[in-house]
């Protein structure tokens, strides 16, 4: 895909990269030149310095042919009527914009900005991390037949092999958490005290899960 | 616009300007960001006829568009350019109805005064 990032501060030069490697074609703007050292070396993407509402900037970032816009600058109101040109000016299929206030970000989501507000979804990760001694839903699959749990390694677990908890057909440790590092376990992966789990299992043997886990 | 009997309110975050305006009496003063949805539905944005949008931020004044005409009552919305290159974006598309460039009044009377 062609996809144009404004604003090359944290999250647009790794987004930037993330892109990059998946072999986008990216093109990221910012007014301050500085800025892209924060792209590093590898980066092979378009950088162009400029202010992102000028036309003739989008225009030479190639808005016209973008399958993708996002702004991620540090201004909410910037990100907005950025990702509004991109939409209502070039009319670029997918459109995100970052905004910080969660009351604006659902303001936009009605204008047909798909909107992330690193607020509210950072306070919700935080309140999880915080909560997390009995399992928590991450995701529900299918009507709720499946769901993603999440929960810590207890100390009674700690050691043992993640494919004690599986149980075919019911219950899967598809990702483990390590210091901030997710993984996927395979056969003997060894559990320690304080990994995050992510479990897939099916609703009807959640009581059978936290037997297993010990809660 | 308050001596002529409008019914003015005025949001500011500059605190310094706010205590200017708060001694006048007949204008309502709402200290605070006024690209805030919340802020303009304390100042009767849902009620206003007109809403101005004249901060010195294009980006400001084109969200306080925004906002405007997502209420029911679809108010008039007049603002300002700051920037030149930006006026493209100041058009009934973008909630704007009436615009004016300081930077191009300002060159069309030192043009006329050329002449």
């Amino acid at each position: 895909m062609q996809i144009i990032i404004m604003g090359c501060g944290r999250v647009g030069s790794q987004l930037a990269n993330l892109l990059y490697l998946e072999d986008h074609k990216v093109t990221i703007i910012d007014n301050n030149p500085k800025a892209f050292a924060r792209l590093g070396k590898s980066f092979k993407g378009n950088t162009i310095t400029g202010f992102g509402f000028d036309k003739e900037v989008l225009e030479k970032a190639g808005i016209e042919h973008a399958d993708a816009f996002t702004s991620v600058t540090q201004g909410d109101n910037r990100n907005i009527v950025g990702a509004l040109i991109a939409k209502r000016e070039y009319r670029v299929p997918i459109v995100v914009a970052r905004i910080y206030d969660p009351l604006r970000a659902l303001v936009y989501n009605n204008l047909g900005i798909a909107t992330i507000s690193p607020t509210t979804w950072g306070a919700n990760k935080i309140k999880e991390l915080i909560c997390h001694s009995d399992v928590l839903s991450q995701v529900s699959l299918g009507n709720g037949e499946v769901e993603i749990l999440e929960a810590e390694v207890s100390t009674n677990l700690a050691g043992f092999t993640s494919d004690r908890i599986n149980v075919p057909g019911e219950i899967m440790v598809v990702s483990i958490t390590r210091l901030g590092r997710a993984f996927i376990p395979v056969v003997g992966t060894v559990m320690n005290q304080g990994d995050l789990l992510h479990i897939a299992v099916a609703s009807a043997s959640i009581p059978q899960l936290k037997r297993i886990l010990g809660i | 616009m308050s001596e002529k009997g409008h019914k003015v309110a005025i949001i500011e975050t500059n605190e310094t300007v706010c205590e200017k305006f708060e001694k006048i009496k007949s204008i309502t003063l709402y200290c605070g960001d006024g690209c805030d949805p919340s802020i303009l539905e304390n100042a009767g944005i849902k009620i206003a006829d007109v809403v101005v949008a004249v901060t010195g931020d294009d980006e400001d004044n084109l969200v306080v568009a925004q906002l405007a005409k997502l209420q029911p009552n679809k108010p008039k919305v007049i603002s300002i350019i700051n920037h030149p290159k930006n006026e493209w974006l100041f058009n009934k598309n973008w909630g704007v109805d009436a615009a004016e460039s300081p930077t191009s009044i300002i060159s069309r009377l030192i043009e006329k005064d050329i002449k």
